[in-house]
């Protein structure tokens, strides 16, 4: 499937990213030098800098930081927008493209479930701002993969294998029979663990039948062997212990925690003995520092992520280990381009939990 | 005879959310700057005296991945964006 976009619509798209670079590169480094200037001068505390009322009536004041979360916020909207339109004169063809029927040698599987309910809470929000959310527009898959590539400032290649490769690393050392990837989305994030298991049977699951139709169609696109299964990460159809690794690549911090500990239970459950499960985010707020943690938490009231103040504050070591998982440790993988580059909210390296059950 | 003091302008604007005008402003430099980019094509094009306007709207890879085109874009945002990074 081309989504190469005709050149005024990239042109937008192109600015919008050097906008968010701006934002991350030459704002946001600022913002941290007069926050630690100002901590130092008037000898401010971890409790005080932990304190979210005390963070917004201080660096929430600061017209450089409003100025770098007006831009965010209204790049964000702009770049959804203009992805759609840039789709819109392409919508039949590529509709056709994303239900065309199974044929023989796809190497990929899709299984749609009309029935299913989509809880509430995910039928409601519109993630990142993407209008619709992710179930409701049938090119939401294209849209997601282009947006989210310019919304990563294309810091991870063409491929958008980065989250793929730390997961890889968490998993190393293991031999990979039958693996299940929890809320697979588009799917080609997962791709690195194909390549480096080439015989293992992956399967996918996800809530959103067009975000599934996309990963079916962008796998046999790219001779990807994936099956794919429209279910709810929270009861899952496979049989007790189908898996030697289960694993999710930023989903947690899209549902609330009710919603993470029945992902838990289910995971485990699905899982062989001796199976392992990571979970892949960003850390948590305790484990960076407090102004990164502040500017974290921005997105969970203006990027539509409601519930990612509730992940990055949940213990997860005490989560996985009440879900019935031995050896549970917290690993951080350094991710090249944001460790060096880093993006609107500054470096990272990723958060990777991962826990066996025995 | 001294000259008269400049008459305060007032702020016409002041309770127009300034959200509004950032979003305004944002959309209106998309514009500028796409057209900008249109215009260079469109030289190049004539330059070449082939006259092939389909370039105008070719499919086109990101400016990520294109150095020139990455720069341009940069040195732009620094004009128009600049400002912002420098507010006291």
């Amino acid at each position: 499937m081309d989504l190469m976009l005709s050149r005024p619509h990239q042109a937008r798209l192109d600015l919008i990213s050097g906008i968010k670079a701006l934002t991350g590169y030459r704002i946001t480094p600022q913002v941290r030098a007069r926050h630690e200037r100002r901590a130092l001068e008037q000898g401010l505390t971890d409790a005080q800098l932990r304190d979210r009322g005390f963070m917004d009536r201080t660096v929430g004041r600061d017209p450089l930081y409003q100025a770098s979360r007006g831009l965010q916020r209204v790049t964000q909207e702009l770049m959804w927008r203009e992805v759609a339109r840039a789709l819109e004169s392409r919508r039949d063809t590529l509709h056709q493209e994303l239900t065309r029927a199974p044929a023989p040698g796809d190497g990929a599987t899709l299984q749609l479930d009309a029935a299913l309910q989509l809880p509430e809470y995910y039928s409601r929000v519109e993630y990142h701002l993407q209008p619709g959310g992710l179930w409701q527009d049938p090119l939401t898959g294209p849209i997601y993969e282009i947006g989210v590539q310019h919304f990563n400032l294309h810091r991870f290649g063409r491929s958008g294998a980065e989250m793929g490769l730390a997961v890889t690393q968490a998993l190393r050392g293991r031999d990979l029979r039958r693996v299940l990837e929890l809320g697979c989305g588009p799917g080609y994030k997962a791709y690195p663990i194909l390549e480096a298991w080439p015989q293992v049977e992956a399967h996918g699951i996800d809530l959103s039948a067009p975000l599934l139709r996309y990963a079916w169609r962008r796998a046999i696109d790219h001779g990807r062997r994936v099956h794919y299964r429209q279910m709810n990460a929270e009861r899952l159809a496979f049989p007790d212990a189908s898996f030697d690794a289960v694993f999710d690549m930023i989903l947690l911090h899209e549902v609330p925690v009710p919603a993470t500990r029945n992902i838990l239970r289910e995971a485990w459950r699905v899982l062989e003995p001796g199976g392992v499960y990571v979970d892949l985010d960003l850390p948590a707020y305790r484990d960076v520092d407090p102004l990164t943690a502040f500017t974290m938490d921005w997105d969970n009231d203006h990027n539509g992520e409601p519930y990612w103040r509730a992940y990055h504050e949940l213990d997860m070591r005490e989560e996985m280990t009440r879900a019935g998982f031995v050896d549970v440790e917290l690993l951080s993988i350094t991710s090249d381009a944001l460790a060096r580059q880093g993006n609107y909210q500054g470096k990272w390296s990723y958060r990777a939990v991962r826990g066996r059950k025995p | 005879m001294s000259a008269a003091p400049p008459a305060a302008v007032p702020d016409f604007v002041a309770d127009l959310p300034k959200t509004e005008l950032l979003r305004l402003i944002v959309a209106l430099s998309l514009e500028v700057y796409a057209t900008a980019d249109r215009l260079a094509v469109l030289e190049g094009v004539l330059a070449r005296a082939g006259i092939d306007l389909s370039a105008l709207d070719a499919p086109t890879e990101p400016a990520a991945f294109d150095p020139q085109r990455a720069a341009g874009r940069d040195a732009f945002t620094e004009r128009v964006f600049g400002s912002l990074a420098r507010l006291g």
